[in-house]
């Protein structure tokens, strides 16, 4: 062994200890990243699952809707959140339901005030609270009375002002980006 | 120490933790009262006014009287907003074998422990137009929805009438 070999010996190693520690750290660094997308991509796993428990145990398409109008004043306000259940097979008069109609996108929740069940098919006629007259104007053309297919669920629970939330977001839609693109960074970049 | 959207962070889900607590102890409450509750009510049905056949098929309309007294006093509570009170008659008849209509309602609001009929509630109407109200057997119920701040909506039924008969033919 020669007296230059000596010298440069523990320079080398420490060179190669240094880029060993650097790669693992690298590499860390990487597995870190990717658990920080998986923990994202878990949330958005977890909230699809709730929601869609959550129509299987309701029965109903919607399980969740917010009151959009004044119609059902002063008992139901703009921005109340209601939780509907379906499974109810027997509706009645007094019975506040969600429903949807052909023509229309977005369903309404108003009262039944008519029933007339003829063993096969009830019929169901509704009317907002707040309304003086009732819904046939919004059905369907030439439709007098609703069906219980139309009937998107019943409304069980009430939770107010939640779904303000929801209305500003569809007014803006710019919000609901920023909302979630913020939401996203927040766990992405947490600790 | 902490940076700034770690309390954020915290602020929010500590705020978020004691409503969600708060609606739970809200909602526990009121179904614990509705379980006391105990409401007074009666109706009676007074005379039937008329029961004609509207023009152009409009179908037929039907005016009667009644009489509603009801204390309401122990379906209060704390989480209770509203009472809605409705009236509905239901009968039977040759096409549908349950008929079911709201002939009258009204929100009764905080601080309404009772609540009785005015003269102007008393005539109210009644109309069909896919079926017949002659000969029909008709019984009128008072029901109540409670409507709560937050959780569930209950419904009960407060009192109800004898069965009344409907005459075969329209009245003057």
């Amino acid at each position: 062994m020669s007296h230059r070999d000596v010298n440069t010996r523990p320079v080398v190693e420490e060179k190669k200890t240094t880029e060993t520690v650097l790669s693992w750290k690298k590499w860390l660094l990487k597995r870190e990243s990717l658990l920080q997308v998986l923990n994202l991509l878990l949330v958005f796993a977890s909230a699809l699952v709730i929601w869609k428990g959550a129509i299987a145990v309701s029965l109903s398409e919607s399980p969740v809707v917010v009151v959009l109008s004044g119609s059902m004043e002063p008992g139901m306000r703009r921005g109340d959140l209601l939780v509907l259940s379906n499974r109810t097979k027997q509706l009645r008069c007094g019975d506040i339901v969600v429903y949807k109609v052909q023509n229309r996108e977005i369903p309404i929740v108003h009262r039944i005030i008519e029933v007339h069940d003829d063993g096969n098919e009830p019929l169901y006629l509704t009317k907002g609270d707040n309304n003086f007259f009732d819904d046939r104007s919004l059905y369907s053309p030439n439709t007098f009375f609703l069906r219980r297919g139309d009937i998107v669920g019943k409304s069980i629970f009430i939770v107010r002002w939640v779904g303000m939330v929801t209305i500003i977001m569809k007014e803006h839609p710019f919000l609901k980006l920023i909302i979630v693109g913020f939401l996203s960074l927040t766990v992405l970049l947490g600790e | 120490m902490h940076s700034t959207s770690v309390r954020f962070n915290v602020l929010v889900t500590t705020s978020l933790t004691y409503l969600i607590v708060l609606h739970a102890f809200c909602i526990l409450y009121s179904w614990l009262k509705r379980l006391e509750a105990n409401p007074q009510a009666t109706v009676s049905f007074g005379s039937l006014v008329s029961l004609k056949k509207l023009p152009n098929q409009l179908g037929e309309s039907a005016v009667v009287t009644f009489q509603l007294d009801a204390d309401l006093q122990s379906m209060w509570n704390l989480n209770v907003k509203y009472i809605y009170l409705y009236l509905v008659a239901e009968y039977s008849s040759p096409r549908f074998r349950r008929n079911q209509a709201t002939v009258w309602d009204r929100y009764v609001e905080r601080g309404s422990s009772s609540f009785s009929a005015f003269p102007f509630y008393n005539s109210l109407g009644l109309h069909n137009f896919v079926d017949t109200l002659r000969n029909a057997s008709m019984i009128f119920r008072l029901e109540a929805d409670i409507i709560p701040f937050v959780g569930f909506v209950f419904h009960t039924t407060l009192a109800e009438t004898m069965e009344i008969q409907f005459p075969l033919e329209y009245t003057l």
